[in-house]
């Protein structure tokens, strides 16, 4: 369902992401973990279509991104690390226009944003402007954003930020609902509990370099010791710096 | 841009030197050209000051972080108020150095009164403009505890349209283009309002007070003037930091209540609309870009101003009661040049300001545009179709409103909107496809965006086009009028539709480019 074959990308003086190659199944709930400046949202900017690979090739439910990218697009339901929102317009206003970005009819738009908005818990402000909204109610709204079209993968950055609990919860049983449904998700995280708690497989990054794929289950036994996701992730990462920092 | 800066100073005294060669009426007139065009300089210096200052002193995140910190509120006012003072002046003097250069030149000002006038007379100029502008800003929020901005900014620009349609009404400046001047009683009455004195008491009278020569105008006048100018600058800069002190920070949380408050909206109906049978995704970033610029006060309210300032030279036209095929030649053409010219440039400020933005207001808000499933032409596409009917048909009106109350012929009436045609889709599109090359995501001010480096090329490659364009325009028509050959007309509408035709491809495809490849 996606597929990510050396994808490699080049900014003038680094490499952000070097020659990575994942598979990720239909249904599968993949989270990539990194510390920050790992790579994650230059591979998911690279997923969504918002930047193009310098190498390599990536495609997201059999469609090419970089030949078909309308077609890659329209089955993406993106959420960003920040969501920067159009701050003139009210919630309601911003989720009918991205439901007619994405080719929806109004009373379809109307239907999921009722939804939407009572599972989300927006029905009070989502008919006031941006501009005055909070970071964890902007939060919520890119996500409606995301799911208002139905999409077949959804790829998230960085999903708790700026969320309070109750809502963070709402948002991880969501995902596992999705999830079940038969939806794809690849959320970039480093909040290795939400890691550990939803994630089917994960993928640990660093300085662009994949270091690691698998279940939780198998990252935490393989080290045959009693080490829980935390403890091995930091050595992974340890262990890469130091050899990085050898050569 | 110093290029530009001498094209503009020679075409100025070209046109200079053929008003002095028309003898003593052609030297009142540049003279009262030279006054209305500092006086029309400061009305826009305090408009641009205005509106970017509501930025500058409010909204931007810097002035939140700037009240944290142990800092005088004046001296956070002094920062502000400099920020304010280049961004809102340094686009002017595009205008203004060459007119201050070909005016001194014409006067035969030496190179230390140059000097003279630049400290004494235009610094504080351009000084005064920023401090009238600052004291109303801090008045119209403190203001909007009682009243909606949008009911003060509009009584704002009505006060300013009626002032200055009443100095003009009481003054009888309208002559000048409303006059028979092939009739020596008009010219009489023209000549004697010319020789009028101009209103003495804004800076524009005292700037051109200045430029006057040392026979017409003796040292200790100079002196006076040059007094004038900064002793009202001091004051006025002494009351702007009394005024900051009191009220600044009063004022600033005001704003932040107004803008950071609920404000409910609902939905508009735009986004709901059969708009022509437009097809998805275009209805939904027609919406959007519709709501954004009436919800954006900088935007609506210079369109609103744009307009006022339109209205006023069409009905000033109206008033003339010209009969257009009694005037000489010369004054015919004259007209043809003035009205096209101004239609042109009215068209080349429009763009700059409202369309070479366009893709920079999308801001940091671009990866929904760029991750949904559309290419960057379709929103290209909508940008151009939205600013093209809306300034189009703002221009279209103007051209066919004037030619009705010139009395021009329908057939130059049909050729002066068939090359508003090609003006329209020329500076739109420049203007689009510059501002997508240089554009600033960073940055929520649309007047910042078009004062930038881009925006001052858009603006003066537009401003060559529209005198390319007019200059064509009176050559066609005089050799439509004349004996000229139907094949040197030909070559004029062809040269005319070729630029046009570079104007319009090349920008925007070096903008669909810009756009398309750039990586948020």
């Amino acid at each position: 369902m996606i597929k990510l074959n050396a994808l490699t990308k080049e900014f003038e003086t680094t490499v952000a992401v070097k020659n990575l190659s994942l598979e990720i199944e239909k249904g599968e709930l993949f989270s990539f973990l990194g510390p920050n400046g790992a790579g994650k949202t230059t591979t998911i900017k690279m997923m969504v279509g918002l930047m193009t690979p310098t190498a390599g090739s990536l495609e997201m439910g059999g469609f090419n991104m970089d030949t078909d990218p309308q077609k890659a697009k329209e089955l993406i339901g993106y959420v960003p690390d920040a969501a920067f929102l159009y701050q003139h317009l009210t919630g309601i206003e911003l989720l009918m226009m991205v439901g007619q970005l994405y080719s929806m009819d109004n009373a379809a738009i109307q239907t999921e944003l009722e939804i939407l908005s009572e599972h989300l818990f927006m029905t009070e402000w989502i008919e006031e402007r941006i501009s005055g909204y909070s970071r964890g109610m902007k939060q919520r709204l890119a996500f409606s954003a995301a799911f208002l079209h139905h999409p077949e993968i959804l790829v998230i950055d960085e999903p708790m930020v700026g969320l309070d609990p109750k809502t963070g919860r709402i948002i991880k049983d969501m995902l596992k609902e999705k999830r079940d449904a038969g939806i794809t998700i690849f959320v970039s995280t480093h909040n290795l509990n939400v890691a550990e708690e939803l994630s089917d497989r994960i993928a640990i990054i660093n300085r662009g370099k994949l270091l690691g794929v698998g279940t939780v289950d198998s990252f935490q036994s393989v080290s045959g010791k009693a080490e829980n996701l935390e403890e091995r992730f930091l050595r992974i990462v340890e262990e890469e710096e130091n050899t990085g920092s050898d050569h | 841009m110093t290029g530009l800066i001498l094209g503009g100073y020679r075409l100025l005294i070209s046109g200079g030197e053929f008003l002095l060669r028309q003898g003593e009426l052609g030297e009142v007139f540049l003279d009262r050209m030279f006054y209305l065009g500092w006086s029309i300089i400061f009305y826009l210096l305090v408009l641009s000051n205005l509106i970017t200052g509501f930025s500058t002193f409010y909204r931007s995140p810097e002035v939140a972080f700037l009240f944290t910190l142990p800092v005088e509120t004046a001296q956070i006012f002094k920062v502000k108020f400099t920020e304010n003072l280049v961004y809102s002046s340094w686009a002017i003097l595009i205008l203004g150095i060459p007119m201050t250069l070909a005016y001194g030149e014409l006067q035969g000002l030496s190179a230390l009164a140059y000097i003279t006038v630049f400290i004494t007379g235009i610094l504080p100029f351009l000084f005064i403009a920023t401090v009238t502008a600052s004291l109303l800003l801090v008045l119209l929020v403190n203001l909007s505890r009682f009243f909606k901005m949008r009911t003060l900014f509009i009584s704002l620009g009505l006060i300013f349209t009626g002032a200055f349609y009443l100095y003009f009404t009481v003054s009888q400046q309208d002559t000048v283009v409303g006059g028979q001047l092939g009739n020596f009683r008009a010219l009489g009455r023209y000549m004697a309002n010319l020789s009028s004195t101009p209103f003495p008491f804004i800076p524009s009278y005292w700037l051109s007070k200045l430029f006057l020569d040392s026979e017409t105008l003796q040292w200790l006048e100079r002196l006076y003037f040059s007094a004038l100018f900064i002793t009202t600058a001091l004051v006025g800069w002494e009351v702007s930091l009394g005024v900051a002190r009191m009220h600044y920070f009063t004022s600033y949380q005001i704003m932040e209540r107004t803008g950071g408050g609920a404000i409910k909206k609902g939905m508009n109906r735009i986004f709901t609309l059969p708009l022509m049978g437009l097809q998805r995704p275009m209805q939904g970033l027609l919406a959007k870009d519709f709501v954004q610029f009436l919800r954006t006060p900088q935007q609506w309210v210079q369109f609103l101003l744009m307009g006022f300032f339109i209205s006023i030279y069409l009905i000033n036209l109206s008033r003339g009661r010209v009969h257009f095929h009694d005037l000489l030649p010369i004054w015919q053409n004259a007209i043809y040049v003035f009205n096209f010219g101004f239609t042109g440039f009215i068209m080349a400020a429009l763009t700059a300001r409202f369309v070479y933005p366009m893709v920079s207001m999308e801001g940091r808000s671009l990866w929904i545009l760029r991750a949904a499933p559309f290419s960057m032409r379709q929103v290209f596409q909508e940008k151009f179709w939205f600013a093209f009917f809306s300034l189009f048909t703002l221009a279209e009106i103007v051209v066919m409103v004037s030619n009705y109350f010139l009395g021009l012929q329908a057939e130059i009436a049909v050729i002066a909107s068939g090359f508003m045609l090609m003006t329209s889709l020329s500076l739109i599109s420049l203007s689009l496809g510059l501002g997508a090359v240089y554009a600033q995501f960073d940055e929520p001010n649309p007047m910042k965006v078009s004062s930038g480096y881009g925006g001052i090329i858009a603006i003066v490659l537009s401003l060559i086009y529209v005198s390319f364009s007019v200059l064509s325009l009176v050559f066609v028509i005089r050799l439509y009028q004349g004996d000229g050959s139907g094949w040197l007309i030909g070559v004029t509408v062809a040269f005319v539709v070729i630029l046009t035709f570079l104007y319009t491809w090349l920008p925007l495809r070096w903008g669909l480019r810009s756009l398309a490849t750039y990586e948020p």
